[in-house]
């Protein structure tokens, strides 16, 4: 299949590359501006979220895991996104274009650590995730809620404490009782968990930072199609 | 990979087929050894010092070593005794000969057979941890807890057949005003006996004015109490005189704790996940405290039935283990104390060995992640009497980062879950404050060349010579000789307790084996000052160095060569190494900041560095770094031990108790993980010093670093564009 890209004009290319970039820089009102005017040149929503947004993410992610770049840009990148999914979410919506998929994410019960499990929320939306951040001290009850709710194909339980992960395990039954394990796929994060503790509890993977969440996350996604 | 060249690494995945993962406590070294490997060998390959005076001929027995059975999740091992080979004929024959205390192995036979967790007791231990936890000289009224009061009574007769505690009563509240004391029935078993023996005269010691907790024939004028500061990783205890308020001995040692869980969390998973769990471990630090005890109590010589009193302070998870509460509820939100206020119980519910009668007083807590050890830096440094138009703030850096702010009119308090890099955990070639560990560090911006110095050596390794390890002639006696305390510390701690000088035996100089948390901190800051390290936490690429090698994107800068080092292999800082302690300064600074914007100022005029770790820390480096807030640098200052200051201040000024209570309750805890603003004061501290607040204090020392940057054209952060130019060139 050809790439949609290569039949764009120079000037477009262009267009979009300058998008990433300032996306990577964590421009926000630059981003925000190149989208409506590629909007008012009859760009489609869905080609701005793939060619700038996504794309521009998909170089952050990677530096991140290379370890270029560290939390403050990749969060200052991701609100730039966000800023910019505000213009485009309601005309995405629109025009009915599918999004690649729903996840729900939150820190487990008893677990108040917010800011690794917003990392990944983030490159999960940078990454054309439709996210459903629940926050922190999440209860079974509000996972399965958001679930149901949602038809979320992705579930993100977060926890930082020894302490706590095991209520990881307990959520992973509700799963099974409430009959929605074989809808999602389940990821668990991160330290002081390992690939032992998710095949235990029968989780589908373990992330060991945000850039592995993503690359775990879009796997599924390519799976299931 | 062998055992030789692969780091300890805690965040490291599974070991490498042909080999099992070893992890020595409670030095916490691990490696990936080959199957098959003797279990001495390994550990000698890391670093590990275990003494073996026979030199593996099962004669000396001193390698013996405990085997932990278990999951130990930080470290990915299961560890079990079927992993080491069963004990053979020459083992065998050793136990047969020598008393076998269960569960030890000797490390000079059995082999690696599987993944292991290996616990070094301490007498097996050939370098005993260097732990620095002095006392401070501090002008401290006595009026202790216990009284000493000497009453002579009549014998008992036909006539008058009062019972001779009630005679003791009796004389007690005629003389001194004494009334409705009581008497530990304890005592009433050799009472009389010690009446018989003395013709009736006696000293008897009363607690709070309340209790008598001893009777000793004829006049006696000593009493003795214990302050004792339960940390995380380091015991400390010092013996004191109740009369005079002197320090007669002081005893510390590795928590044993450490063995089952190095961080707070994974204790209390311990306790949470086995049926003994709890007793475990509170059995390890009570026998730890009954070893110190008696270590303190000999060199002071004295019995040490003769301790009377005793305060304990600890953070919160060491409070409930010590005092037999499962701290299940301090493992989840929303972490809740059994209880915060002040206890008290008799040193023997707690198998506690000194006088059967005597008293622990355990010092409040004021919440979840704030404990008692807190309440005794604030006993020890009084922040509730600075003057209402100063800010102080207060930092005891540890696993867990406590943080005091305020003066005399509101004091905030909160903690900062730090992590354990500063303690040398998630750091590539850390190691906790030991022989052989880093401390400090300076690097050249001119040249990139490094110096630095050690525990346990003099100078720094630029005048150590060449040539590596200088062999000591047999029987030439050298001791090993501990760290040099910064000067400006020498004139306030306590001198050194003799225990850490009692080994007399030659030894090589020490070589560097790792990098300790001030190392770390000094490594930090000095790479950025050099101009390697770019603001962001970046090594900068543009910098030419033989120092500093990339893999990928990632880049290692060695600090020493393989010469200067035991290990035989350089020691470096990592591009992870950075990003590590990125994340617990900025847990750190963010923590003071939120305080800051609570108490609405945006300025602190003085930082106090608590801790024992904080001793050892250089203001400028940690204000480079960026882990305390700008401020005037002579007014940082290193408090040490303020929690065991804290304890002793209690011990030996009874009424300093009520005001510790008082004090807990007074103080207003911040949960900063739920602050609104504490994502954003957490992200904007990640940058090196800080990504939004100024520095005027450092603006030279800044600006000389930038310069640096700017002369190899080193940009402070990357940008897109820059990326896509280097990209296309490379292509």
């Amino acid at each position: 299949m050809a790439d949609p890209w290569d039949t764009f004009s120079p000037e477009l290319q262009r267009h979009y590359e300058n998008m990433q970039d300032d996306l990577y820089d964590g421009l926000g009102q630059p981003v925000v501006r190149a989208t409506r005017q590629a909007l008012e040149r009859g760009q489609p929503p869905a080609n701005i979220l793939a060619y700038g947004l996504v794309a521009g993410m998909d170089v952050v992610g990677k530096d991140f895991g290379a370890g270029v770049l560290f939390v403050p840009e990749v969060l200052r990148a991701a609100n730039a996104m966000k800023a910019t999914m505000e213009v485009l979410r309601p005309l995405l919506v629109e025009t009915g274009v599918p999004r690649i998929g729903t996840a729900v994410i939150g820190t487990v019960k008893g677990d108040i650590h917010d800011i690794g499990k917003n990392l990944v929320a983030m490159m999960w939306e940078g990454a054309g995730f439709e996210v459903i951040n629940l926050g922190t001290n999440v209860d079974a009850d509000k996972f399965i809620n958001a679930l149901r709710e949602h038809r979320a194909s992705l579930l993100g339980m977060w926890a930082l404490l020894t302490t706590t992960m095991p209520y990881m395990g307990t959520v992973m039954e509700r799963l099974r009782a409430e009959g929605l394990r074989e809808k999602v796929k389940v990821l668990v994060g991160w330290a002081p968990l390992n690939e032992a503790f998710a095949e235990d509890i029968g989780a589908d993977a373990y992330c060991k930072d945000a850039a592995e969440a993503v690359t775990a996350a879009r796997a599924f996604v390519a799976l299931s199609r | 990979m062998t055992a030789a060249n692969n780091p300890a690494n805690p965040t490291g995945d599974e070991a490498a087929p042909g080999t099992h993962r070893v992890v020595f406590q409670p030095s916490g070294r691990q490696a990936d050894v080959p199957a098959g490997t003797v279990l001495l060998d390994a550990a000698r390959s890391m670093g590990v010092e275990i003494e073996a005076i026979c030199s593996g001929r099962q004669t000396c027995g001193k390698c013996q070593v405990n085997v932990e059975e278990g999951f130990f999740a930080k470290h990915r091992v299961s560890s079990g005794s079927e992993h080491l080979s069963p004990p053979d004929a020459r083992e065998e024959r050793y136990w047969q000969r020598h008393p076998h205390l269960p569960g030890r192995r000797l490390a000079c036979v059995c082999t690696i057979q599987g993944d292991l967790m290996i616990n070094v007791p301490i007498e097996s231990q050939a370098r005993k941890q260097v732990v620095r936890k002095a006392v401070t000289e501090r002008a401290i009224e006595v009026d202790p807890a216990i009284c000493l009061y000497y009453v002579e009574i009549e014998q008992a007769s036909l006539d008058d057949p009062l019972g001779d505690w009630d005679r003791i009563a009796r004389e007690l509240h005629a003389r001194f005003g004494l009334a409705d004391l009581r008497l530990d029935p304890i005592l009433l078993g050799s009472l009389q006996s010690v009446l018989a023996e003395s013709e009736r005269k006696v000293t008897v010691s009363v607690w709070q004015g309340r209790e008598v907790v001893r009777v000793r024939p004829g006049y006696q004028e000593e009493a003795y109490g214990l302050a004792v500061d339960i940390g995380t990783t380091t015991i400390a205890l010092h013996l004191c005189d109740l009369r005079t308020g002197a320090v007669l001995a002081t005893a510390s040692q590795m928590n044993p704790q450490v063995a089952y869980g190095e961080d707070l969390m994974s204790r209390v998973s311990y306790c949470d996940t086995r049926d003994d769990g709890l007793a475990t471990l509170h059995n390890a630090v009570i026998d730890a405290l009954n070893r110190l005890a008696v270590e303190a109590a000999d060199e002071a010589g004295i019995p040490v039935d003769g301790i009377t009193d005793s305060v304990l302070v600890g953070n919160t998870v060491m409070h409930h283990i010590l005092l037999n509460i499962p701290p299940r509820e301090l493992g989840q939100s929303p972490f809740a104390p059994a209880i915060t206020d002040a206890v008290d119980i008799k040193a023997r519910d707690l198998g506690l060995k000194i006088a059967p009668a005597g008293y622990v007083h355990v010092l409040p807590v004021e919440a979840g992640h704030v404990g008692a050890d807190n309440v005794g830096v604030i006993l020890a440094e009084e922040p509730h009497k600075a003057p209402a138009d100063e800010i102080w703030l207060i930092i005891d850096v540890g696993t867990n980062g406590e943080i005091l702010l305020g003066n005399r009119e509101q004091l905030f308090s909160a903690s900062s879950p730090t992590g354990p890099a500063f303690e040398g955990a998630q750091i590539r070639h850390g190691m906790r404050a030991a022989p052989g560990a880093i401390e400090r560090i300076r690097v050249d911006p001119a040249t990139l060349d490094v110096r630095f110095m050690v525990i346990g050596r003099d100078g720094w390794s630029n005048e150590w010579g060449s040539g590596g390890p200088v062999e000591l002639e047999n029987g030439e006696a050298d001791t090993v000789s501990l760290a040099p305390a910064p000067q400006e510390l020498v004139a306030t701690l306590s001198p050194v307790p003799t225990s850490w000088r009692r080994r007399k035996r030659p030894v090589a100089p020490v070589l560097a084996a790792g990098i300790c948390g001030s190392g770390i901190i000094e490594a930090v800051s000095e790479l950025l000052m050099a101009g390697v390290l770019t603001p962001d936490g970046r090594f900068a690429p543009e910098v030419q160095s033989a120092r500093l090698t990339w893999q990928g994107s990632k880049a290692e800068f060695v600090i020493a060569q393989p010469d200067q080092t035991s290990t035989g292999r350089p020691i470096v800082v990592t591009s992870d190494d950075v990003r590590a302690i990125q994340l617990a300064k900025a847990a750190l600074y963010s923590g003071a900041r939120l305080l800051m914007e609570r108490k609405g100022v945006d300025h602190v005029d003085c930082v106090l560095l608590a801790g024992a770790f904080g001793s050892y820390i250089d203001p400028l480096h940690a204000m480079v770094l960026g882990m305390i807030p700008d401020c005037e640098l002579a007014k940082v200052v290193a408090v040490g031990n303020s929690a065991g200051d804290g304890a002793r201040i209690a011990l030996l000024n009874a009424p300093m108790r009520e005001e510790a209570r008082r004090l807990a309750r007074w103080t207003t805890y911040i949960g900063i993980a739920l602050e609104p603003r504490f994502q954003d004061a957490f992200v904007e501290a990640i940058p090196l010093p800080h990504g939004v607040d100024a520095f005027p204090h450092l603006a030279g020392t800044l600006a000389a670093a930038a310069e640096h940057r700017r002369a190899h054209g080193i940009p402070d952060y990357v940008s897109a564009r820059e990326r896509r130019r280097a990209q296309r060139k490379e292509a």
